[in-house]
């Protein structure tokens, strides 16, 4: 079966009509296609026919001439040249030994008809094997379409799946960071109440040293003095300390003194120290603020001095250290303030 | 241009009862008379073994159709006359090596002249000019002005009524590719049809034409 595309280019190249980078291709196709033959044959025998329709113009007298002279000798003369001839007294038996050599011969056209016949039955039997050819293969294109169309469906599957579990990545990391922001707001209620605790100890010792310097009862220095002079770290678990400690200390620069407080640091063993360090940046290395344990629920309450004179606290951290503590930190460093 | 007109009665045909009308053989008994084939092929022979007697004959029988053509092409008598010239000298010196598997031997010198024809009019930057001269010539009588001398007159009328039955359109577009050599991209500018149009146009014709000559071409 020929299409409609084949049919059209069929048609331009018989006229001479079909482009230059399509006639490669169509050339190459009709070497292998026995129906395209046979159809580009009685398409070009039909173009061949159009000069015939054409109005008659007779070609001037003179040109035969010419034509004659140019192949070398003049034309018969009179200028006509009759196909037939004279019919002699010897044709009658001429034409009947010519009807019998014809007989033969049409014995002869008969056996070679046979034989043609025979020869387009061949080819009659290969167009059907191509075809059935053809068949197959485009059997197997449909089934190749079907797999394709398989493997798209499995695709979408699996992106659905990728998708499904994204989402659900997603929400749970949303959950998390709730979480997390609900933890932080616990964090900051419970410092603030550390912070509250810790201006009330001030507040307490703030009176004991008037008291103990002579001053009458509520002659309290000026608060905000107080307050400037104060440096107060929040403690934070790093990536090595556990993840619910949380930690306040206290620096009073005036009186070179503090306060430590601690929550869920759980208790070490026998062999180590939790060690408080004060950053300050006039020292090389942090300045230790002495050593402490926890109780068995994690919390810690340390009054402590510096092991040099410090002037800006700038941030504070404790580590896990040997018995007894270190001079300066070996261990790891387990919170840190901000 | 001198113009040849033929008057021929319509001949009255008879046929025998095993040959009824539109039958294969009746078809070809009327229109295809194979032995004109073989004429050419023996005549080409002969001319290759430098027989002036049948190249006379050979110009006889198709220096009038390929001379229209030439002229159809070209508009110009003068350039039309070189041509065929130049043609049938070249059947003269090449007919010996003529192979039959090339196609017919009027095949071979219809492309031959085809070829030349628009060679020279591409060489003088011509342009083809369609003239719709077939419907109304068939208008006017369609048993007048046919080419006889290579083929029957009831070949010629068949082949002509053929060609009428196209529309006018589709025969453009053919005639314009097969006589103009046009491409289809300069019958589409030259028409101002869409390029798609015009293979359509052309593909409809062909297989219409294709129809209508069975048994004739």
């Amino acid at each position: 079966m020929i299409d409609e595309r084949r049919e059209a280019q069929a048609a331009e190249y018989v006229l001479g009509a079909l482009p230059s980078e399509e006639l490669r291709e169509f050339e190459q196709t009709l070497l292998s296609n026995l129906e395209l033959q046979l159809l580009v044959k009685e398409l070009r025998a039909s173009a061949e026919m159009l000069p015939f329709a054409l109005p008659v113009v007779t070609p001037p007298a003179a040109l035969k001439e010419k034509v004659l002279a140019a192949i070398g000798g003049s034309a018969v003369a009179g200028g006509v040249v009759r196909e037939s001839a004279v019919f002699p007294a010897w044709l009658p038996w001429a034409l009947a030994a010519s009807f019998a050599v014809l007989c033969i011969a049409l014995l002869g056209v008969g056996s070679t008809a046979k034989r043609e016949s025979a020869e387009l039955s061949q080819k009659l039997e290969e167009a059907r094997e191509a075809q059935a050819e053809l068949q197959r293969e485009n059997e197997i294109l449909q089934a190749s379409a079907a797999a394709v169309s398989s493997n798209e469906s499995v695709r979408v599957a699996v992106l659905e799946k990728q998708l499904t579990q994204k989402t659900q990545e997603t929400k749970k990391q949303i959950a998390e960071a709730r979480k997390e922001a609900e933890q932080a707001q616990a964090e900051i209620i419970r410092a603030q109440r550390q912070l509250n605790f810790i201006q009330g100890q001030l507040g307490q010792t703030a009176k004991d040293l008037d008291r103990a310097r002579g001053l009458p009862e509520g002659t309290t220095l000026n608060q905000g003095n107080r307050l400037n002079n104060l440096r107060v770290g929040l403690l934070k678990p790093t990536i090595d300390g556990p993840p619910t400690a949380t930690g306040t200390s206290v620096w009073e620069i005036h009186e070179q003194k503090g306060l430590l407080l601690i929550d869920n640091l759980p208790p070490l063993p026998p062999d180590r120290d939790y060690q408080l360090w004060l950053f300050d940046p006039k020292f090389v290395v942090p300045v230790s603020g002495g050593i402490f344990s926890t109780s068995d629920t994690g919390t810690a309450r340390l009054e402590y001095r510096a092991a040099g004179l410090i002037e800006t606290a700038e941030r504070f951290g404790i580590s896990i250290e040997r018995k007894g503590g270190v001079n300066t930190p070996e261990g790891k460093m387990v919170m840190i303030s901000n | 241009m001198a113009v040849a007109i033929k008057e021929r009665p319509w001949p009255k045909l008879q046929y025998p009862i095993w040959m009824p009308a539109g039958s294969f053989a009746r078809r070809a008994t009327e229109v295809n008379p194979p032995q004109t084939t073989v004429k050419d092929l023996e005549l080409l022979q002969r001319i290759g073994a430098r027989d002036r007697h049948a190249f006379i004959l050979f110009y006889e029988r198709y220096s009038t159709v390929l001379y229209s053509m030439a002229v159809r092409i070209l508009n110009d008598p003068e350039q039309a006359a070189e041509v065929l010239h130049e043609v049938f000298v070249q059947v003269w010196e090449n007919s010996g090596s003529y192979n039959s598997d090339f196609g017919k031997p009027f095949s071979w010198v219809l492309a031959l002249t085809r070829n030349r024809a628009i060679g020279r009019l591409r060489a003088s930057n011509g342009q083809y000019r369609f003239a719709d001269e077939v419907a109304h010539e068939m208008a006017e009588d369609a048993h007048r002005n046919l080419h006889e001398q290579a083929i029957s007159h009831e070949e010629a009328l068949l082949i002509r009524s053929a060609i009428a039955t196209l529309p006018v359109e589709q025969r453009q577009a053919i005639e314009m590719a097969f006589l103009g050599g046009l491409t289809q991209q300069e019958i589409s500018q030259s028409t101002g049809q869409p390029l798609g149009t015009i293979k359509a146009r052309i593909r409809r014709g062909m297989l219409k034409l294709r129809q209508e000559l069975q048994g004739v071409a």
